[in-house]
């Protein structure tokens, strides 16, 4: 499973292409799930995706693993999204991308503490992401 | 020894509005660290962005006030509980 959160570097952001497919993506993510997912049953993935901004930057590239809520079984990984994602460049490709990494980088967490992880669950949600994001781009 | 929460903190400070993943607004809330006033923990299903940012003390007044303009649900000083009494914000 997939949970995302999405923490923009500026109000400028606000309306702009990058928060309408970081929230159409969250939304789909939220809308596939299944309801029950983070009630500890199962391990999942939080996939925070860090942007680029007027006010703050991540002060890392690429991809950082964060939290582990043992209560929820849910691991944050924080993707960072470079300025030029952020004013418009491909974001669709890169939203696909660093979700696969982040499931990746989750599934490798996850059997390292032996917990199961399905990431078939994910890569079903991530096509579903994919899917809905190419009919804001069409 | 002035610590991270002290308004008298010299650390520059950010003001969030936090958003549900419907575009519902539902509260200010201030931090020293970039990102990880809520991204060190499961941060899901939700929109940040940072609004104003300066010292913690400036950033305490602002916040006041725009909670007081526009309370979000999940703001809950006294001074936003009396603004959704006197009919502003959600």
């Amino acid at each position: 499973m997939i949970a995302i959160g999405n923490h923009f570097g500026g109000p400028e952001q606000r309306g702009a292409l990058i928060h309408k497919m970081l929230n159409k993506a969250m939304n789909i993510a939220a809308d596939v799930s299944e309801p029950n997912y983070d009630d500890g049953t199962e391990a999942w993935v939080n996939p925070i995706f860090l942007v680029h901004g007027s006010m703050i930057r991540p002060d890392f590239e690429g991809y950082e693993l964060g939290h582990f809520s043992k209560k929820e079984k849910g691991l944050v990984v924080k993707i960072a999204v470079p300025q030029s994602v952020a004013d418009g460049e491909g974001i669709p490709e890169f939203i696909g991308i660093s979700l696969r990494e982040a499931v990746r980088l989750a599934a490798a967490h996850f059997a390292s503490k032996g917990i199961s992880f399905s990431t078939l669950k994910a890569e079903k949600i991530i096509l579903a992401i994919e899917s809905g994001l190419q009919q804001i781009s069409a | 020894v002035v610590h991270g929460n002290s308004a008298a903190s010299p650390r520059t400070a950010y003001l969030y509005e936090l958003y549900l993943k419907d575009g519902t607004f539902q509260k200010y809330g201030i931090s020293q660290n970039p990102y990880t006033g809520y991204s060190d923990a499961v941060m899901k299903n939700k929109d940040i962005f940072p609004i104003a940012s300066g010292p913690r003390s400036e950033m305490l007044v602002l916040e006041r006030q725009m909670v007081t303009a526009n309370p979000g649900p999940l703001d809950l000083e006294p001074w936003a509980k009396a603004a959704r009494a006197a009919g502003r914000g959600q």
